[in-house]
């Protein structure tokens, strides 16, 4: 080490940081170098001019007592009431403005507007398996209860009216959908895009690709054909009519029924009604027999519908 | 607040002339030593006895000094690292030239203001470690806590200040020497 790097440790040897060994091999190298321990004395020298100019002590500035005790008596009061007046109510307007943008955002406050809900109504003179027609109502009705659609169409126009073709629907599932479409849970229809894709695309109102070897018109008119019979069976005399051994069973929650299936007339491709069977006692009816007014087929066609798609309930 | 404003009335000007040294001009050091007192006065629940209350004013005091540096580091300063390459390397004292001590120039030259004016002239950092240690009278480790440095920077830093301080006595005892007048004047 030269006397450069020796003089580095003059500061720390002053104040006794140095350790043992940078300790001896200094003071081995100051009791040969006269030019490093005069500097360490002037070092030592300074820092003790530094000490002392420590202990004296400053005139206080004017105000400074005054000023200090105004700000202790501010650090005495809570914090808010160091804030600027006008303060307070700004903060209020804008918490109010924003709870009232967080409402309106979240949907939370009320439209006076009626909203329209489409929905999906049979008409009342039409035929089974004819035609299902989507429409929304001509009146906006106020809303009673909950459908589960919840739509902003209010104040616009009416929705058009949808058509549904049999040939796109599935067979297998007309009779369960009609019936589950006029309870009180409305379907939703998500507009007329997806009806033209169904026409072109051969897919059905679901959006579900259909087969297109399967000819879905000829399969419900047979089931419609089906059905003819099994109506106009129920009129023929009750040797005839007995209950499929292939039914569901008892416990199956009965599908509540509408009006509208109530009296529509037999051969119009509607479910007939009911045939009075004095004899007969309600254990033997089943489910459908109940969904269906006691429509019972003959064993044979029973289980060719079955076999073709229609499937009990 | 009362009992406070009397507890503290005895460290007052202790705190105001630290500030001082530490910022350079009596309006900042009334407000840090001010900002001072405040603190204590909110935080002397906390105060436990482990130091004695002077030192632990001579703690706060270089915090809010050491905050107040950094918020006013971007006023220009006079690094060391560009005197010493303009000066060269430290000069050398060659035997038997010891004229006057520093603490004699210092006196000559109204002591204080000019040691105030050198000091001034350090970086922040450099300020910061040559007061803590010489004039509040810090350990190497606390100083290395409160500057969140190691105590090895701490060593360099307090090394290389001290040296500058040192240099520009030993001009200045050259200056006088020259012309002789101050320190005539308080040799005779």
């Amino acid at each position: 080490m030269n006397c450069s790097q020796y003089r580095e440790l003059l500061s720390p040897y002053l104040d006794g940081a140095l350790g043992s060994t940078q300790r001896r091999n200094l003071e081995n190298h100051l009791a040969l170098c006269n030019s490093c321990r005069e500097e360490l004395e002037a070092l030592r020298q300074t820092v003790k001019l530094l000490q002392a100019w420590s202990e004296e002590e400053l005139d206080l500035p004017d105000g400074f007592e005054e000023r200090l005790r105004e700000r202790l008596r501010q650090a005495c009061q809570p914090w808010y009431r160091h804030l600027p007046k006008g303060w307070l109510s700004l903060a209020a307007a804008a918490a109010i403005m924003v709870g009232v943008a967080v409402s309106a955002y979240a949907g939370y406050i009320y439209s006076p507007l009626p909203f329209q809900a489409r929905q999906v109504s049979l008409p009342p003179g039409g035929e089974v398996g004819e035609q299902l027609r989507l429409e929304a109502p001509a009146t906006p009705e106020p809303v009673t209860s909950f459908s589960g659609i919840v739509t902003d169409q209010a104040g616009k126009a009416p929705a058009p009216v949808i058509t549904f073709f049999p040939e796109n629907a599935s067979p297998a599932q007309a009779p369960a959908d009609k019936t589950a479409k006029t309870t009180e849970s409305q379907p939703v229809v998500n507009g007329r895009e997806r009806m033209t894709a169904a026409q072109t695309n051969k897919v059905n109102f679901r959006g579900q690709k259909l087969d297109p070897a399967l000819n879905e018109t000829q399969q419900l008119k047979e089931e419609t054909g089906k059905l003819e019979e099994g109506a106009a069976a129920i009129k023929a005399p009750e040797a005839g009519l007995t209950a499929p051994s292939a039914g569901p069973p008892d416990n199956t929650p009965p599908v509540p029924q509408t009006g509208k299936y109530k009296s529509a007339p037999a051969g119009t491709g509607r479910l007939p009604e009911k045939e009075a069977e004095p004899g007969a006692s309600d254990r033997e009816q089943t489910v459908p027999e109940k969904v269906y007014g006691k429509l019972k087929l003959p064993e044979g066609d029973w289980q060719q519908a079955t076999e073709t798609g229609i499937t009990a309930p | 607040m009362e009992a406070f404003t009397i507890l503290i009335e005895r460290y007052q000007k202790m705190l105001f002339t630290i500030a001082y040294r530490f910022l350079g001009n009596p309006e900042d050091a009334s407000d840090a030593a001010q900002e001072a007192l405040v603190r204590a006065f909110k935080n002397l629940a906390g105060f436990r006895g482990q130091c004695s209350f002077k030192t632990w004013l001579q703690h706060i005091i270089a915090n809010v000094c050491r905050d107040a540096l950094r918020r006013l580091s971007r006023q220009p300063t006079l690094s060391l690292e560009s005197l010493q390459e303009v000066e060269g390397a430290p000069r050398e004292l060659t035997a038997g030239e010891g004229v006057a001590s520093p603490e004699e120039i210092c006196l000559a030259r109204e002591g204080e203001n000019y040691l105030h004016s050198l000091i001034q002239t350090l970086t922040p950092e450099y300020r910061m470690v040559v007061i803590m240690r010489d004039l509040q009278g810090f350990s190497y480790e606390e100083i290395a806590l409160s500057l969140g440095c190691s105590v090895g920077t701490v060593k360099s830093r307090l090394s290389r200040a001290r040296q500058f301080l040192r240099q520009h006595l030993l001009q200045e005892r050259e200056h006088f020497t020259i012309s002789s007048v101050y320190i005539s004047k308080q040799r005779g």
